[in-house]
């Protein structure tokens, strides 16, 4: 267990305070705590406030038993040091202290913990603040740099999706097993706008695939599945209509073969529009089976006929092995359909590479 | 056969020739026989009839998991027997079950074409079968982990989801004295038991709910306190003898009482060790083992599906509703765990061996049965 005391951070509390950016509960930028952070951390100070009215001599110890890096407990310490000033509480050494608060960082299956133990005398009180779901690692720079961005998660399986560019508001397309789902963001939140079932034409096979193809067109594009494909105007999802196709131009089958000829790896690969020192940049999984936690990692394709692709820049690493990638429409971008081992739930990822320096 | 690169719409496909089909390490095969061996009796499929013991309980769970196409919150199995990725073909009760792919499942058909599971099996013979290849997939406990991995046995272990715990049998007047029962759970090196009994497999348990799934079982002390245990049984002016009996078949339950009535002792308390037989009715002891398998990686769910099964035995009274904030799952796991009807021990993984043919084992999740329908057969070392 990681304690920390009162470290020499003030410098930097105050740019700790400034309002940060974040979208879908994840925080993509650097600056932390993000604001779902602080609101319960300012959750926190107001309760501590309430138990103990400064001005007041309190000890704070702040623990980690979570994933979270120790640069964040150190920021998190400070927010909180600096909240509780702003109250007027004063930091003391035990003896001369009448309220003692321990804060415990921890992490179960439903997400982050804010564990605040608050001792008065001889009065205990917990208090357990959620925090959602953990952020995204930070990413390492260098080579191809490989940024995440989760768009939508569900408990049932995810073949394949889509955020096509229609303007506002925006569109997310989910291909499931039996289904295409259109969700709208709305209120911060992808909601359910209508879906088209997919008959079962035969039984699903036991690890069904699924590939949105938008290359022609929201007006053209077609949900390929294994053998059936589904055609129409996916802004009228009414048009959509399924027919069994033959398997043998099955996009699977074609990544198979180009991953075969130019990279070194027996997971999944999707060549993206993105070029890098003039070589074309590819993405692909790790090569563990499916029981596995698995990682993104860019290449940079060789030009020369019969050049394996090098490995570029730091692996994205995630919680579960990646069902399917994919090249999106947008240029350096992948999606990733990852299986999270800790929730159970299918993830789609949205991957973005660049070049660096 | 003419193949396109799949490329993102601003990149040209690029046509390549190929012969034959492709193969990958990770797409799996269809076909082959799981040969699978457990240690416990299952003596009927029908969840309606009573069961011996917990391991009893446990397997046929396992298999009904196979049979059934799901289950709801409450735990009933949904669906008509054979609607899951199996469909029982043979069944020997006791002794040998068969069950068979189910075409039509819903979620696609298993890969493997059957599965054959051999009840009853001794822990040492489990293990020699998986060493020479003559089962696939055999059950390991816990204790028995390291050994088998020292074998070289491919070894999958779950998250700790299953507790061992001691109930109160009310109406018994050691059980009925809070004190009694709260020296004695302060007495209990859990800590021993996890490092020596079940040689490293597990942790100590102090609330009803592991670290990994509720973020707040460090809130529950795990740690022994001998004196305040000495403190509290000193003050009892009463018999300080609580009878614990332990299922006779058991031997990791006997090893762990034996292992109580030495801590009791040590803080001047004092625990008796009776072998007893679950199936026989009536329990002439004044604590007994449970063990409790969580029936969800959600805390709330699981919980609430514990407080199920443990309400009639604690006097707790189980919410319709799960608990969903945290605070709210802390406050009703604190309300059971310092009544001491209940002495939490320890949380046990799920453990099996492998054999060299099974291909894409994803360790059981919590709340679910085997994994058979995702498991397939490549070829043997």
């Amino acid at each position: 267990m990681l304690a920390l005391g009162g470290y020499g951070l003030r410098a930097q509390a105050l740019s700790l305070l400034a309002p940060p950016s974040a979208a879908d509960g994840t925080d993509q930028t650097t600056s932390f705590p993000s604001s779902q952070w602080a609101e319960k951390l300012g959750a926190l100070g107001d309760l501590v406030a309430r138990i103990s009215p400064p001005p007041e001599n309190v000890e704070l110890l702040v623990n980690n038993m979570s994933s979270l890096s120790a640069d964040k407990i150190a920021a998190i310490d400070e927010w909180l040091r600096t909240n509780l000033a702003s109250r007027r509480f004063r930091f003391g050494e035990a003896e001369a202290v009448n309220t003692h608060l321990k804060v415990t960082l921890s992490e179960g299956t439903q997400g982050y913990l804010i564990v605040a133990q608050i001792r008065r005398g001889k009065d205990l009180q917990v208090a357990i603040f959620p925090v959602g779901r953990p952020e995204a690692a930070e990413k390492p720079v260098g080579g191809v740099r490989l940024e995440d961005q989760l768009i939508w998660e569900q408990p049932g399986k995810v073949l394949d999706f889509a955020l096509p560019e229609l303007g506002a508001p925006p569109t997310l397309i989910v291909l499931e097993v039996g289904r295409i789902a259109f969700y709208v963001r709305s209120q911060q939140q992808w909601q359910l706008n209508g879906s088209v079932t997919i008959p079962p034409m035969r039984p699903w096979l036991r690890v069904p695939r699924g590939y949105l193809d938008l290359s022609r067109g929201l007006a053209e594009t077609t949900a390929i599945l294994s053998g059936v494909d589904c055609k129409g105007d996916f802004g009228h999802p009414e048009t959509i209509q399924c027919d069994f196709v033959s398997q043998q131009d099955a996009p699977w089958a074609l990544e198979e073969e180009w991953k075969l000829k130019n990279l070194a790896s027996a997971g999944d690969a999707a060549l993206i529009s993105l070029t890098c020192h003039g070589r074309s940049i590819a993405l692909a999984t790790g090569s563990g089976d499916w029981t596995e936690t698995d990682f993104v990692q860019g290449y940079e394709v060789g030009t020369l006929k019969g050049q394996q692709a090098m490995a570029s820049g730091e692996p994205l690493e995630l919680k579960g092995p990646v069902t399917a990638l994919w090249p999106a429409e947008a240029s350096g971008r992948a999606r990733a359909v990852v299986e999270n081992l800790q929730t159970g739930s299918y993830e789609a990822h949205l991957v973005t590479a660049t070049c660096s320096q | 056969m003419l193949r396109r690169l799949v490329a993102s719409s601003l990149t040209v496909a690029t046509v390549l020739a190929t012969a034959g089909p492709v193969e990958s390490a990770r797409r799996p095969k269809y076909g082959g026989t799981l040969r699978v061996e457990i240690g416990a009796v299952v003596r009927s499929l029908d969840p309606a009839n009573g069961v011996a013991t917990a391991e009893e309980a446990a397997a046929r769970d396992d298999i009904n998991s196979l049979l059934y196409e799901g289950r709801s919150p409450e735990g009933a199995y949904t669906g008509a027997t054979g609607s899951g990725p199996f469909r029982l073909a043979e069944w020997e009760p006791g002794q040998r079950a068969v069950v068979v792919a189910n075409e039509n499942f819903r979620e696609g058909r298993p890969f493997v074409d059957s599965v054959e599971i051999q009840m009853g099996r001794a822990a040492r013979d489990r293990l020699l079968d998986i060493e020479l290849d003559r089962a696939d997939v055999a059950e390991i406990p816990p204790e028995e982990v390291r050994r088998a991995a020292e074998r070289g046995v491919r070894v999958s272990v779950s998250l700790a989801d299953e507790l061992v715990a001691i109930v109160f049998v009310p109406g018994r007047s050691a059980a009925d004295d809070v004190r009694s029962r709260e020296a004695l759970s302060r007495s209990i090196d859990r800590a021993a038991i996890v490092n020596f009994i079940l040689q490293k497999q597990g942790e100590p348990a102090g609330g009803l709910l592991p670290q990994w799934s509720s973020g707040t079982a460090f809130l529950f002390s795990t740690a022994v306190d001998t004196a305040e245990a000495r403190n509290i049984w000193s003050e009892i002016s009463g018999p300080r003898r609580i009878v614990l009996g332990y299922d006779a078949g058991d031997s990791l339950e006997q090893a762990i009482a034996e292992r109580i009535a030495v801590d009791a002792r040590e803080a001047g308390g004092s625990v008796t060790v009776v072998a007893t037989n679950p199936g026989a009715g009536s329990l002439n002891a004044d604590a007994r083992f449970v063990r409790l398998r969580m029936a969800s990686p959600n805390p709330g769910e699981a919980l609430a599906r514990c407080i199920a099964t443990l309400g009639p035995i604690v006097g707790v009274t189980a919410d319709p509703a799960p608990a969903a904030m945290p605070q709210q799952i802390y406050d009703q796991e604190r309300a059971i765990v310092s009544t001491y009807r209940i002495v939490p021990l320890v949380w046990l993984p799920r453990a099996y061996g492998l054999g060299t043919r099974v291909r894409d084992w994803k360790v059981p999740a919590t709340g679910a049965g085997w994994p058979f329908a995702d498991v397939w057969l490549g070829e043997g070392q």
